[in-house]
């Protein structure tokens, strides 16, 4: 019996010295940190930013580039994933793929086909964060970025960082919720990217509209102000910096640094219509006042102060509202999913004109803001 | 048996337990839902609940024959002819759900962790592993599974402990909605995926206390219907219910947007896949050693270590036979369907037992 | 005495005897009983004895009548002072004392029971009326005590051999707690045991192993507390042993272990004799041998490998950090070498981005892959740790220091390695000296091997696979009857209190399960008092 054993155990040992499949020395994977898509006529130029690991060894660090980027013209993402092969050395990784930039000539004419291979695959990242570039996303990954070793991990960080603490950075998005709305064919946001010469500016966003055949295609850009008022009605808010105008005997501009923000936007019906009533709770410190070292005197001109401001906010989402449906067309407040789960079975006969109804809907505000501190200064 | 080598209380619980959590946990979330909707979540507690009463039936029934497995005593109590087919079905069962079982497993783990690698040699090795294992005995087996469980459970936990952050209740309303029709529809499937119990059929024997056994294996039920329930309910507040739908590993894809606190590593799916791959040994360790040590029973023989060898290569001849994932479900839903009438086989032969019983008193 | 050797092949039997005969021809003829007279007896035992120098012969008048007697003893073995003062000096002179106090001579008739119980003023003594049990005292140090006209010897003890003192043990020091060590003679060992539990019910027994070495070997436990079973199953191995020589408790342990071939050890080895003591009172057995200072503690489960006396002495809060440091430093001398080649080689996705780059970084010039190269790092750190055990102490500690650091930085510079590489392997050796047990970490250092052939082949799958193998391997181990992995594996709640954490005393109320104890409570035992 003993011998036997020892025998089932020498033999796969001697399995597994015939090779390792899997085994790829960390040093021969080309680890591609963000991927561009741009549309180049009928095809798309797909730009790889990948890694270049001297730059990050201890005495290598200042004059290597962090990165390297590759152009690939394809047919589409799979293609070019092909052709990557014939290009580099080393074999290709996605496992740390931080960002996918799409170039506004490809968002505009939509995305159908390319989004397939990044939710499909299993060794995709999934946390991969997706934006649009004002311009073509190529130009984002040649950046030459002075903080951060290259483009696409700084892109990613001001999204998963900076978002959480700013009203004008929409919350990210990434492959899993683009997979969420592609599938529940909603209407979405992405951010926006600016390339600068040695910057990238990450602000306001992009709205897609989703095609009922499949995929998203983009329709117009949003400001930053707009993106604010999103976040308050799509209950992504978290915390940032509030700026709003008062009349000058209250104030003037005031900054708000709001640190507790709940919102919730709910379907309603009324008299046969749909009605989307918001609700928004916010609490934050004065941080700045136009009128300096200017202080609200007693408890009513505070209360004075919280009305102006949430009668600000209030009219800012009524905008954001009126022009995303009227002008653009889209519902990028998540309002469907809403309302598939309050209305489940309206929503089952209704939800391939979401569009149409959604032009009918009606917003209906409720804000209330709290000042709970003023800062280091008191009367 | 030595006193020491019985199985306590605490590992009849673990048995249980780790034989039911498997490969279908990690796309659980789907299958319950793809009938039913939002309703899945409502099935799976139903279910946990009809497995629970089942569980009940079974360990009574087998505290009637204390020094009998079940191929034993369904002779006695269905007769011969009958018996014996009952317990071929057990073998065939536990044959089955051994090549599914890792099939299932190298499936998921090629697609996750070692793509390239053949799924022969993924399949080869685990065998080789669940085999040792299974030539030691009922108590090596019992052993294993309690070092094994709390780490499979802890992963578990971390899973649904860290996805809560972003657990929205907004999909849950449609629950006020809910109709019978979808729930009901969606059982016969989830219930593949609570079998297990019926590793009680054998368990008594070997128990220390066979009296109490009854609260261990009902405990063991328990603890995994609620990580069931929990897992499907945070796999659609936290995915969304139409995505849950449409994923092949719900559970995977969950970990896989975990952000590990402090970001001290990158892929929480990869620590969750690692762990459960402990929970795939131990459900193909039970049912290993139970094929080998039924069908031993079934001829009437001791010693079912030869048996082992035997039946490794109709097991692997299983698990090569699904072509492609769908296949693959097609012999988990065959699976389920043999498990199903194995388990709810033991409602009547309960009914018999107490009927013969009170009739050979009133007889003597 | 016949030497009886047993040979499977008859045909060596007829070889050896013509090539090597078994015996010398003079003690063939030799009649073991002993004779009454003193010249013979002498002569029995110079047929056996004639050829060493060390065996001294003495014989000596006693008293009036001048009886004659005589005396073989090793020297060496013997206290001078005893057989000069005790023996000799009383059977020479202080006789006459006697006799003239009685007024007579001694009568030659009960020349030996005089001897024995008026003469002889040493505490240990007994009769023995065969050549063997005589032969086997006087190699022992005692000294055998012939007067003419009578058969039988008295043995009179005298031992007294060069012995080590008793110092600090040298494998397990501790930094609070008594510093006491076992040391190569028996007797001193059981004194020390019996020094730290006083209880009558302690039973110490011995038995003599080993054809020709006549090692005594002696076996304790706690009448009351031990289970019957297991004192039994001790016996029945130690008495199974039939070898010629028995030097260490070592070989002891080879042969009394359940099983051969796991490289973990199933015998507890300590030098402490207050760590014996505490064995003991948990109901185990502790078996001593003479010549070595390593007493032997069963049956052993795998978490007496992590416990240090120091655990008991020291308050449960640091105990209990200390030992969880030991388990998790374990895990790490075996796994993370594996853990590392896999995760960099196959799953790179799961270390951050950054240090993934750094590690790649790092990697570049190196030429071998990484499973060759943390195979060629951690030969070398074998290869340190063997060569630091044999120097002597002032050159090892250079060389390990030397070897470590400037080894490490040369390989890097020469690019055969790299510095996470060494990093990885410098943590792994570190965490295996964390392990109290050497026998226990030697089992971890073995495993690295296959575990990192595992982990370049099938990633972490293998790894895991291994751990499973690991586990399997460990649970189905059993030592003299004890689950290895108790109280883990099974699981016994009550007695998890001892096991990773160390729980306050107080919580410790009953001695631990697994081994079966009769008397199980170890705290509050008078009903009156609760």
């Amino acid at each position: 019996m003993r011998k036997f054993l020892l025998l089932v155990f020498i033999v796969p040992g001697l399995l597994f010295l015939t090779s390792c499949w899997d085994y790829i020395e960390i040093e021969r994977s080309a680890f591609i940190l963000g991927i561009g898509l741009d549309k180049e006529g009928d095809q798309i130029l797909v730009t790889y930013q990948i890694a270049q690991p001297n730059a990050y060894g201890r005495e290598g660090g200042g004059d290597v580039e962090g990165f390297v980027n590759i152009n690939i013209t394809a047919e589409d993402i799979s293609e070019a994933n092909i052709k990557l092969l014939n290009q580099i050395d080393l074999s290709p990784s996605f496992e740390h793929c931080q960002v996918l930039l799409i170039g506004e000539d490809l968002a505009r004419s939509g995305l159908k086909k390319n989004l397939d291979f990044f939710i499909r695959d299993a060794k995709v990242r999934k946390r991969m964060l997706a934006a649009v570039v004002q311009g073509k996303a190529k130009e984002v990954l040649d950046v030459k970025v002075k903080t951060a070793k290259s483009p696409s991990l700084y892109i990613s960080t001001i999204l998963n960082e900076s978002s959480r603490t700013s009203f004008a950075i929409t919350s990210f998005v990434d492959v899993g919720h683009i997979f969420d709305n592609l599938v529940r064919n909603s209407d979405l946001v992405l951010p926006k990217i600016i390339p600068l010469k040695e910057r990238i500016v990450v602000e306001g966003g992009a709205a897609f509209i989703a095609l009922s055949e499949g995929g998203m295609r983009m329709v117009d850009w949003l400001s930053v102000a707009e993106i604010e008022g999103i976040k308050f009605l799509s209950e992504s808010a978290i915390s940032g910096r509030l700026l709003a105008k008062l009349p000058e005997e209250m104030g003037g501009n005031i900054d708000l640094l709001v640190f507790n923000v709940s919102t919730s936007l709910v379907p309603e019906f009324r008299d046969g219509a749909l009605i989307a009533k918001s609700k928004v709770h916010l609490e934050g410190d004065i941080n700045r006042m136009e009128r300096l070292l200017h202080l609200p005197k007693n408890p009513e001109e505070i209360s004075a102060l919280e009305k102006a401001l949430e009668k600000y906010i209030s009219r800012r989402i009524d905008e954001v509202f009126t022009k995303v449906r009227d002008e653009l067309g889209v519902e990028v407040f998540e309002f469907d999913r809403k309302v598939s789960s309050y209305y489940p079975k309206y929503w089952e006969k209704n939800k391939d004109n979401w569009h149409e109804i959604f032009k009918t809907v009606k917003l209906e505000t409720d804000v209330d803001v709290k000042i709970r501190r003023v800062g280091e200064v008191t009367r | 048996m030595r006193q020491q080598d019985q199985l306590s209380g605490i590992q009849v619980m673990i048995l249980v337990a780790s034989t039911i959590l498997g490969t279908t946990v990690l796309s659980l979330p789907r299958t319950v839902t793809k009938e039913a909707g939002i309703g899945g979540v409502v099935a799976t507690l139903f279910t946990g609940i009809l497995t629970f009463g089942l569980t009940v039936i079974i360990t009574l029934l087998s505290k009637r024959y204390p020094n009998q497995t079940v191929i034993e005593y369904s002779v006695e109590i269905l007769g011969t002819i009958p018996g014996k087919i009952y317990g071929a079905i057990f073998v065939i069962y536990a044959i089955f759900v051994s090549g599914g079982v890792i099939r299932a497993f190298a499936d998921a783990l090629k697609i996750h962790m070692l793509p390239n690698t053949p799924l022969e040699i993924i399949m080869i090795s685990m065998l080789i592993v669940v085999v040792y294992a299974a030539m030691n005995g009922i108590s090596v087996l019992a052993k294993t599974n309690e070092t094994f469980y709390p780490l499979v459970f802890f992963a578990l936990l971390l899973l649904l402990v860290l996805s809560l952050p972003r657990f929205r209740m907004d999909e849950f309303r449609a629950l006020l909605f809910l109709d019978l029709p979808s729930v009901v529809k969606a059982i016969p499937q989830i219930i593949a995926s609570y079998l297990g119990f019926e590793i009680m059929f054998f368990l008594v024997p070997f128990a220390r206390k066979p009296k109490k056994v009854l609260l261990y294996s009902v405990a063991g039920i328990f603890i995994t219907s609620t990580i069931y329930t929990a897992l499907v309910v945070i796999s659609i507040g936290v995915l969304g219910l139409a995505v849950t739908q449409k994923l092949v590993y719900p559970a995977v894809i969950l970990a896989k947007h975990i952000e590990f606190p402090g970001s001290f590593a990158e892929r929480f799916d990869i620590f969750f896949m690692v762990l459960w791959i402990l929970a795939a040994f131990t459900t193909l360790e039970s049912y290993c050693y139970l094929s080998a040590f039924s069908l031993t029973r079934l001829i009437g023989l001791r010693n079912y270590k030869p048996f082992i060898f035997l039946l490794l290569p109709v097991i692997y001849m299983i698990a090569i036979l699904p072509q492609n994932i769908y296949q693959i479900e097609m012999l988990l839903s065959v699976i389920g369907l043999l498990g199903s009438f194995i388990v709810f086989a033991a409602i009547p032969m309960f009914f018999i037992s107490l009927a013969r019983k009170k009739g050979e008193r009133k007889n003597a | 005495m016949k030497v009886i050797k047993r040979t499977r092949n008859p045909k060596n039997i007829k070889n050896m005897e013509k090539n090597n005969p078994p015996q010398l021809k003079a003690e063939e003829q030799v009649d073991l009983l002993l004779s009454k007279n003193l010249e013979e007896n002498l002569q029995k035992f110079k047929a056996f004895l004639q050829d060493s120098t060390d065996v001294v012969f003495r014989d000596f008048k006693l008293g009036k009548e001048g009886i004659s007697c005589g005396l073989v003893y090793i020297d060496g073995l013997i206290d001078k002072t005893t057989v000069h003062e005790h023996i000799l000096k009383n059977m020479m002179y202080e006789i006459t004392m006697l006799e003239n106090s009685q007024g007579k001579a001694i009568d030659k008739a009960i020349a030996f029971e005089a001897v024995k119980n008026h003469v002889v003023s040493v505490a240990e003594i007994k009769e023995v009326d065969t050549l063997d049990e005589a032969m086997n005292m006087v190699f022992s140090g005692e000294v055998a005590l012939m007067v003419d006209g009578f058969d039988k010897i008295l043995i009179v003890s005298a031992r007294g051999w060069p012995a080590r003192g008793v110092t600090e043990p040298q494998t397990e020091s501790v930094v609070r707690g008594p510093k006491e060590g076992f040391t190569e003679t028996l007797r001193t060992n059981t004194v020390l045991l019996r020094r730290k539990c006083k209880d009558p019910n302690m039973v110490i027994k011995t038995v003599k192993l080993g054809r020709r070495s006549k090692t005594d070997v002696a076996y304790a436990y706690i009448k009351g507390i031990t289970s019957n079973e297991l004192i039994e199953e001790v016996e029945k191995r130690l008495n199974r042993i039939d070898v010629d020589q028995i030097i260490d408790s070592g070989q002891v342990e080879q042969f009394i272990q359940d099983n051969r071939f796991s490289p973990f050890p199933q015998v507890q080895v300590s030098e402490r004799p207050d760590k014996v003591a505490a064995a003991l009172m948990e109901g185990r057995v502790a078996i001593l041998v003479d010549n070595s200072p390593f007493a032997l503690i069963v049956p052993a489960g795998l978490y007496t490998f992590y416990q240090s006396p120091e655990d008991y002495y020291d308050r449960w809060l640091i105990s209990s950090f200390l030992r969880t440091l030991r388990w998790i430093a374990s895990i790490m001398a075996a796994f993370i070498p594996t853990i590392y080649v896999a995760i960099i080689s196959f799953h790179p996705g799961f270390i951050p981005t950054p240090l993934a780059l750094t590690i790649a970084a790092s990697r570049a010039n190196v030429p071998f892959p990484s499973f060759v190269e943390a195979l060629l790092m951690e030969l070398t750190i074998e290869l340190l740790r063997e060569s630091g055990a044999r120097l002597p102490k002032p050159i090892g500690q250079t060389i390990g220091i030397v070897g470590g650091i400037v080894l490490g930085d040369a390989a890097i510079r020469a690019g055969i390695t790299g510095p996470a590489m060494v990093l990885i392997v410098a943590i792994t050796a570190i965490a295996s000296f964390v392990i109290p047990s050497y026998s226990a970490a030697i089992g971890l250092r073995i495993i690295r091997f296959p575990l990192m052939l595992l982990g370049a082949t099938l990633g972490l799958y293998g790894v895991m696979l291994g751990f499973i193998v690991i586990n399997i391997h460990l649970v189905s181990l059993k030592s003299f009857g004890m689950n290895y992995m108790a109280p883990q594996a099974p699981i016994i709640p009550k007695d998890l209190k001892d096991f990773t954490f160390r729980l306050p005393g107080s919580m410790m109320k009953r001695r631990p399960i697994e081994y079966y104890p009769i008397d199980i409570d170890k705290m509050d035992q008078d009903p009156r008092k609760r």
